[in-house]
Parts: structure tokens; sequence; C-alpha cells
């Protein structure tokens, strides 16, 4: 089993955001819909280990809180809306991706190219563009040897070439054996299959 | 708009800095007994209206305050929450200085009354040019602060009139050292400031105690001066948490993400350890400098995991910081530094291992 949860829960304060027992999800592309406010950024952030939350996620069976290492080696995370600290350069980001999670040189640069930031990856962060930001961003959340891959919002602030370039690396990968959680208001579309759908709603996941 | 500006400038600043308030509070008024701090007071202020040398101790001391007055507001201005305060544009210019006015004396108000009770004080004592000199000085301090707040609320459409340039330590820039370019590119006003402070304060002892300096008196300045950088680490977690929110996605390990701080803490300190080694190594040993760097780095560790733990906020921080700052000043009392050193350390990374994977971002 690709992704399991156990007894999740999440609250903020005293408001209970998501709960379900049990989930278990195999290899595949899934797609993450919902009402606005009904928790599918708090799910994709819990799954990558950015809030703490009661329960279990284990990923190709490494736990969330007890292989925390192994785990973050295989889950990666692009966030919605991605901010980093003005000072730094995409080149300083793609070197401490590219450390951190044992990506070799020419898989950097592929990516770099993929997504089409080789113009302005050394210039810093400051200067970036939301739509810039987020491509910066995406090449990175592909970055090492991901088994699971959450994308929160990708398609958002991207030019159509871009879209394709995300979609075709995202093909590309998922043959390669990694799966996807992808949020997106807008429809996902790849060329020759769709993707599973899972809803969150009454603070449940439903797959359908 | 004044009632707004107010709330989210005067009185925020006053609410964050509490402790520091409380703290210089205690150090100038709640150690003597009542007629001997009045004496020391009144001394002060004769030596200001009457020595030139005093009055110019004096005005870099105020000169740091509005420092310290002037980047709050700036960063407050700045705030994407407060960005409605652009619409003062409206107001035309001297309505805007006008409340900007009013703004900065809320936020000098301690020490423009200090001012004030030493011209009094001055002019008693018939001396009339520095006291003179230094009223021009706080008028002055307060005209300067609104011109800088009206630029920066105007900089939608002008120019900045004053550029502060950015520091590069190195141009690839390496995990471990992400606090410290922090620091020097969105701190740097804070961190100068800090450390300015910090330099100025042991100089003066060096100055005013040449030939009779203690081990206690050095011991109280040097936590007295470590908890005046404790703000920085609040920014610092304040950064790691919100501004590299991804991190937590990475394979970093909790000790590697630990050290980040306390490598930037070690760094950060070493003018005040080279400033001790080239001035007091005559009084003081190497070994008890080298272990009060020590508890520095121990200490300012111990407030960063503080902030993790759950419900932590500014007043709680700040009482921390007190509590800390009292604890340690007794303990160098009673041990070695290097006990201390070892006792805060322990304590930080307990705390640090227990509540890192535990902590999430609260809004105050």
């Amino acid at each position: 089993m690709m992704i399991q949860f156990k007894d999740y829960k999440k609250n903020y304060g005293n408001t209970l955001i998501l709960e379900f027992p049990v989930m278990e999800l195999e290899h595949n592309i899934y797609w993450l819909k919902g009402e606005n406010g009904s928790g599918k950024t708090t799910l994709i952030k819990s799954i990558a280990g950015l809030v703490p939350f009661e329960g279990e996620i284990s990923v190709e069976g490494f736990h969330i809180k007890k292989h925390r290492i192994q785990y973050r080696n295989i889950v990666n995370y692009a966030e919605a809306e991605p901010l980093y600290p003005g000072f730094l350069t995409g080149s300083d980001l793609a070197r401490f991706y590219a450390k951190v999670k044992s990506a070799d040189a020419g898989q950097v640069t592929s990516l770099i190219k993929a997504f089409g930031i080789s113009d302005y990856i050394a210039n810093k962060t400051g200067t970036y563009s939301s739509g810039m930001a987020k491509k910066l961003s995406l090449a990175l959340g592909f970055m090492g040897r991901p088994k699971l891959i959450l994308l929160d919002e990708p398609l958002i602030t991207l030019d159509q070439h871009s879209v394709e370039a995300l979609k075709n690396t995202i093909v590309e990968c998922y043959r390669a054996g990694v799966s996807f959680i992808i949020t997106s208001h807008q429809e996902i579309d790849f060329t020759g299959f769709s993707p599973s759908r899972l809803l969150v709603q009454d603070k449940k996941i439903v797959q359908l | 708009m004044s009632d707004v500006l107010d709330k989210i400038i005067a009185g925020k600043f006053y609410k964050i800095n509490a402790g520091f308030f409380l703290l210089f509070f205690i150090l100038f008024f709640g150690i003597l007994n009542g007629k001997e701090t009045i004496d020391l007071h009144h001394a002060f202020m004769s030596a200001i209206s009457s020595s030139f040398h005093y009055t110019i101790i004096a005005m870099v001391i105020w000169a740091l305050y509005n420092f310290k007055c002037i980047s709050f507001t700036i960063k407050e201005i700045n705030k994407e929450e407060n960005s409605f305060l652009f619409n003062l544009q409206a107001l035309g210019n001297w309505g805007q200085y006008y409340l900007l006015l009013k703004c900065q004396a809320a936020l000098f108000a301690p020490l423009l009354l200090y001012a004030f009770i030493t011209v009094v004080v001055g002019l008693r004592e018939h001396h009339y040019l520095l006291p003179a000199i230094f009223m021009i000085y706080q008028a002055l301090m307060c005209g300067i602060a609104a011109i800088i707040y009206f630029n920066q609320l105007n900089s939608t459409w002008k120019k900045p009139a004053v550029h502060i340039p950015s520091f590069e330590l190195f141009h690839k820039k390496s995990f471990s050292f992400y606090l410290l370019h922090y620091s020097l590119y969105s701190r740097k006003g804070t961190f100068a400031g800090i450390k300015f402070f910090s330099l100025l304060l042991l100089q003066i002892m060096v100055l005013a105690n040449r030939e009779k300096v203690s081990k206690e008196a050095v011991c109280v300045l040097i936590t007295f001066l470590i908890s005046a950088h404790s703000l920085l680490p609040m920014y610092y977690v304040q950064f790691m948490e919100q501004g590299l929110t991804f991190s937590r996605n990475l394979p970093i390990p909790v000790m590697k993400r630990f050290s980040v701080y306390a490598l930037t803490y070690a760094v950060i300190f070493l003018p005040e350890l080279l400033f001790l080694f080239f001035n007091e190594r005559d009084i003081m040993p190497v070994q008890l400098i080298l272990s009060l760097y020590a508890v520095a780095i121990s200490q300012m560790a111990l407030y960063t995991s503080f902030q993790y733990i759950k419900g932590m906020n500014t007043e709680r921080y700040t009482t921390f910081v007190f509590v800390i700052f009292f604890a340690t000043l007794l303990l160098l009392a009673s041990s070695s530094p290097w006990f201390v050193f070892v006792a805060e350390g322990v304590v930080a990374v307990g705390v640090f291992r227990l509540r890192y994977w535990r902590y999430a971002v609260e809004k105050e």
C-alpha cells in the first residue's frame, strides 16, 4: 500500500477540520477536490509534515513520526503560493534542495530546463513574480527520488507553456513509479488517462 | 486615524517591548531605594546638562532608542495587513506629518519625559546652552522620524530618500548560515542596532570601570547584553517557520536544525568575545571570557527553544526572558559559567527536541 492513514485527525484550536479512521491509497495520480476551506491544503500539509496532527500517516511503510528523515526523503511538496526569503537566489534554493534530497546535477539541470527557469534562477527570489516563484517551487518539488509528490494548486499563476511542461513531468514521473496528490480548482487532464478523484467532504475524504 | 495609528504602532510597540521597558525600569529605578534613586538620576541629569561629554552619551542613547522606534514603525507600515495605511496619502502632507509626529511622540514618550526633566534640572542649576541643545535634539529626533515615516508611507509614488545597503556574506549561501544572511538582509536595522548597543555598553563599562571592574559586574552586564539580543530568536523562529515553511518537508535531522540556530548565535556573539578578549584580558582570565561566550550561545538557544512551546506569544516570551535573566544572574553568582552553559544548553536541546515536530504556527 502506497499511502496509509490511521486515526487521522486535525484540529485548529477547537475546530475540527478533518477526521477519518483509516484510508489507504495505491500508486496513482490523485486529484484532491473540495470547496474552499474544506481542508485540502491542511491534508496536503499534514502529509508533507508541515503541520502537526493526531494519528499516523505512512508512505511506502515509512511513518511520518517514526521515520522522519526517510519519510521526508520520499515525500516532496510544492506549495500553492510559494514564498522564499528575498535574499536567496533560485540557484541557492536549487543547491539546497539538491543536497538535502540527494538529487544529482543532471536532474537539477533538466528540471530547471523543463520549467523554463534558467533565465532567472541566478537572481534573488525577491525579484520574482508569483508565476516565476511558482515555477521554481514546482521544479524544487520534483527534486531527489520521491515516491509521492504533493502539489497544492499547481496550475495557478502558470502560463500555458509551463502547464504543459508540468503535465509532461507529472506523467513522466508517474510512469517511473511516483504517485501524486494534486489539489486544483481547475480541471486536470492528462493525455491518455484521467487521475483518480478524491473529495474532501464533511471533514472526511471520499474516493470517487 | 490617530486612534488607529496608536493601536497598530504605539500600542503594539509597548506591548511587544514590555519586557525591555520592565528590565530598564528595574535597572534604573528598582535596585536602589527611593532617595538613592532620585539622587542617582539627579546626578545623571546634572551631568547631561553641564558636561558636553555626558550630553553626547545621552544623545547616542536617545538616537539608539529612536532607531528602535523607527525600525519598528517602518516594519509595521510595510506589513501586508497594514497596507490600508497608505490611504493616509489622501490627507495631504501636513495632515500626515501631524499624525506621524503624534505617533512618534507616543513612541518616544519615556525618553521625552526624561529629557524634559533633565532640561528643567539643568535650567534650575543655571545651565542654559546644553539643555537648549538637548531640547532641540528631542525635536529633531521626533521630526526626523516623522519625515522617515512620511517617506515610507508615500513610497508608493516617491523614490526612497535613503537606501540602506544589504550585505552579502557569501555568494553561495549554505543552509547553516541562512539566519545570518537573514539578519544582514531582512533585519539589518535591528541587527545593527542591537550590536551597536551591545558594543557601546561594553565600551562604556571599560571606560567607566577601567581600574575596578569585577567578575560580578561583567557577569551582570553580559547577562543584560544577552537579554538585549532576545529579539533575534523571535525573528529567527518566525523566519524559519514562516519564511522557510517548506523546510519542514525536507529530510533534515532535528539536531541539524537546532545547530543552525546555535551556530548563528556563536557567530553573532563573536564581536563581544573579541571585545572582551582584547580589552579585559588583563582583568578576566581567558577561560572566564570563553565561558561567558558559551553562556551567551546556550541562553540564546534556550530563548529559541522556548519559541516552540505551545501557546508562546510575545508577552509570555518576554516574561521568560525576564525570568531567565534573573535565574542566570543567580546561577552565575553561585556557580561556574560552564555549569550555566551546560544547564541552559541541556534544557534548550531537550525542549527543542521535544517540541520541534509538535510545533504549529499560531497567530497572536
